[in-house]
């Protein structure tokens, strides 16, 4: 049955950040094999890079149920075959029910969800991971040497207001945590906004 | 300063450079491109060669190995309009870097660049003055590969054939440009 159009729900963020997030992942995903996303959100993002990327199978996730069924309606509106139905996971839930991954996506998680989500992230995926598979993260950084944009400063405040375990992480604690599994960082890219692309490979 | 002419052979440039015997061991022999570099005509026909050579490749970044591949990497970038990459030795870049461990014939070595200093998809062209056994030229290449980059090809004033370094960047897939090379160790 047709899901009605309303199910879908649409950021504006994922709108605007979503092309320049496929240009990194055309040369930094494999040509072949499946794509686990975290935190699909509306899943605008996957089914975006889902139709540019034909020959990655995509297997988007939320926690959140309302979440799921967009994810799900975009699917089907945008006519895709190369994705896998939205599963509905927490990453604290561990082990994930997933196998034969060749990467991670996760895009805006970890500054807006308990640094618990984070964990769980890093020891996932560097459980699920392959040798040099990716796990690719997406969202605002504080730098120890790199002044913070006002922008983010704002954006960090009223993160924590919403909830105090929330907030904008350090890159460096980031990183530290991720050679803990055994992600190592592969490089990093300025992206719009004061936003960072963020590339770890299992070892 | 030298007159330099067209010379397919590099010849003319052959000849500024300086050949150190027993350098930096016995038996080896230390082909010292510094006395190239003090003529500036040459120095300056050495880049217009390299980039003959690779004329014709779109690149956006020359990527220089610590210390001497700096050189040809900043006068060729110049030359090319292409940014310069350093690909530095351990510990020497402040702020978040990736690096690539390697092994020497004694030991281990290290090579880094900043995290966010090379783009995926960057077209890049590895350089450094010399080619000899090719073992950090190969982890220059496999960083900068770890990093997204395409590599467009690796190019050195000189060649040291016999130590098989050519050889082995070449089935890695990499096109190697030398304008210089010479016999034996």
């Amino acid at each position: 049955m047709a899901r009605p159009p309303m199910n879908r729900q649409s950021a504006p963020a994922a709108l605007r950040n979503r092309e320049p997030i496929l240009e990194i992942l055309r040369h930094a995903l494999p040509d072949h094999g499946l794509v686990l996303e975290i935190a699909s959100g509306t899943g605008e993002h996957v089914t975006h890079f889902a139709a540019a990327l034909p020959d990655v199978e995509w297997q988007p996730s939320d926690p959140n149920p309302d979440s799921c069924i967009s994810i799900a309606a975009w699917i089907e509106t945008e006519r895709l075959t190369n994705i896998r139905p939205p599963l509905q996971l927490d990453v604290h839930d561990r082990p994930w029910p997933v196998a034969d991954l060749a990467a991670i996506l996760c895009i805006n998680m970890i500054h807006i969800s308990p640094w618990t989500a984070t964990e769980a992230l890093m020891a996932e995926a560097g459980a699920q991971l392959p040798p040099g598979g990716l796990l690719y993260l997406y969202g605002p950084y504080l730098q120890a040497n790199v002044a913070t944009a006002p922008s983010n400063i704002a954006f960090d405040a009223s993160l924590r207001q919403r909830n105090p375990e929330w907030g904008l992480r350090d890159l460096e604690t980031v990183v530290e945590l991720a050679a803990a599994s055994g992600l190592m960082l592969g490089g990093m890219v300025a992206m719009p906004a004061n936003n960072l692309s963020v590339l770890l490979r299992r070892k | 300063m030298t007159d330099i002419i067209t010379d397919q052979g590099n010849d003319d440039l052959k000849a500024l450079i300086r050949t150190i015997p027993d350098y930096p061991k016995p038996g080896i022999l230390f082909r010292d491109i510094s006395t190239l570099l003090l003529d500036g005509a040459a120095f300056r026909a050495t880049i217009d060669r390299i980039a003959d050579r690779v004329s014709g490749r779109p690149i956006d970044l020359v990527a220089g190995i610590e210390a001497r591949g700096f050189i040809v990497a900043a006068a060729l970038a110049y030359k090319l309009g292409a940014g310069t990459l350093l690909l530095r030795k351990r510990d020497k870049l402040p702020g978040i870097c990736v690096g690539i461990d390697y092994s020497l014939e004694y030991g281990m070595d290290r090579l880094e660049i900043h995290a966010d200093a090379c783009q995926p998809g960057a077209r890049v062209l590895l350089v450094d003055d010399l080619l000899a056994t090719g073992g950090t030229a190969l982890a220059a290449a496999n960083l900068l590969r770890n990093v997204g980059a395409k590599l467009i090809g690796a190019a050195f004033i000189v060649d040291l054939p016999d130590l098989g370094g050519s050889q082995r960047l070449r089935a890695d897939g990499l096109t190697v440009d030398a304008l210089l090379d010479f016999p034996g160790h």
